[in-house]
């Protein structure tokens, strides 16, 4: 249990996914009485899981940029301390190489992150709209939510995946 | 159901849009790992596929979460020299906790009207249809749209010489040329 809670998948996959369905259920028990119906526009939340799976990214590529800044910092007192210390100098070298490159990569799924919600967002707001104040059952709602589960996965598996 | 060329290829762009939105994901974090089963691919498709069929069955899952709400929300289309009946019928409805749209209580100067009663739709359970005289463009499409949403639609009589369209002709009306108090009550139990 304490390793699930621990665990990326828990942090990034299922904390999103309870933050967005308690979100419908307080826009839904907070709205105005005449508006007060359940509709199926509230199930349409594929953009507010993706944004918290980008920020969830976000929190992992941050976590990779802190373990660089503690493994350079090694490094500099490794090479300092002299003798006793210059065998871990390759090791600690090797793992700032990998932070490095992590973080790189992090940069380039964040760019591949930030174009699919904008083609997304287009895909939505050219064929997404039913009506002026209705979603389309496909292009609005499905197409979103599918692409939202899909940033979460990513997201999720992405320390896995070495992709931050 | 008719079969046109427009219907096909919707048809062909749904089906690839749902390849491409279950397919790319998996191949872009498998072409990374360069090994599907290092994903569990189990849960992969697992979350795709139940996100797919919450967009798809979208509609009927917030239908049955509404039925938890328990209040009820009817739409009243009326023609405006019926105005006195219609409100009869929103003062019963409303009398019994039923939630009632009636246009003079919600729209107001400067408001899209259209726009005002599309809300009203996408946010009502039925309508009770006061049958016109005459048919107008107005109340056709109130008709076409509350029909296009699936609602319950309740057709009531209150002339004799009242015009019922083609849409209604075989939905059972309620009769308030006679008798009114059973009619009413016969709204409110078809309101449910």
């Amino acid at each position: 249990m304490e390793s699930f809670l621990a665990g990326s998948l828990f942090r990034i996959f299922f904390v999103p996914i309870i933050s967005v369905a308690l979100g419908i259920y307080i826009k839904y028990v907070t709205r105005n009485d005449q508006f007060a119906k359940f509709s199926k526009e509230d199930i349409a939340v594929g953009f507010d899981l993706m944004r918290a799976a980008f920020l969830g990214y976000l929190i992992l590529l941050s976590d990779k940029a802190r373990g660089l800044i503690g493994a350079s910092m090694a490094l500099n007192d490794a090479i300092k301390g002299g003798g006793a210390t210059l065998p871990q100098v390759p090791i600690l070298q090797t793992t700032v190489n990998n932070h490095s490159h992590d973080l790189l990569r992090g940069v380039f799924g964040i760019g591949l992150l930030m174009l699919g919600m904008w083609v997304t967002s287009t895909i939505v707001r050219k064929k997404g709209w039913r009506t002026e104040t209705e979603l389309d059952l496909w292009y609005g709602i499905t197409v979103p939510l599918t692409g939202g589960v899909a940033y979460l996965i990513i997201s999720s598996v992405g320390r896995k995946l070495s992709l931050v | 159901m008719k079969f046109s060329l427009g219907t096909f290829q919707e048809g062909v762009a749904k089906v690839s849009s749902l390849l491409l939105s279950l397919i790319v994901p998996v191949l872009l974090v498998g072409f990374v790992e360069h090994s599907l089963l290092r994903l569990d691919a189990l849960f992969v498709f697992g979350t795709l596929g139940v996100a797919l069929l919450v967009g798809v069955f979208s509609s009927g899952i917030a239908r049955r979460i509404r039925k938890f709400s328990g209040t009820r929300r009817v739409f009243i289309s009326y023609p405006h020299a019926t105005s006195e009946i219609a409100s009869s019928i929103a003062a019963e409805l409303r009398g019994r906790g039923t939630k009632v749209w009636l246009d003079i209580d919600h729209i107001r100067p400067g408001d899209s009207i259209q726009n005002a009663i599309e809300q009203a739709l996408n946010n009502s359970d039925a309508v009770v249809f006061v049958l016109p005289h005459k048919m107008t463009k107005y109340a056709f499409k109130e008709l076409q749209l509350a029909r296009s949403k699936g609602l319950k639609i309740i057709p009531v009589v209150v002339n004799h010489d009242a015009s019922i369209p083609a849409e209604l002709e075989s939905v059972k009306y309620v009769d308030l040329t006679t008798k009114q108090g059973q009619g009413m009550e016969e709204i409110v139990a078809a309101v449910g």
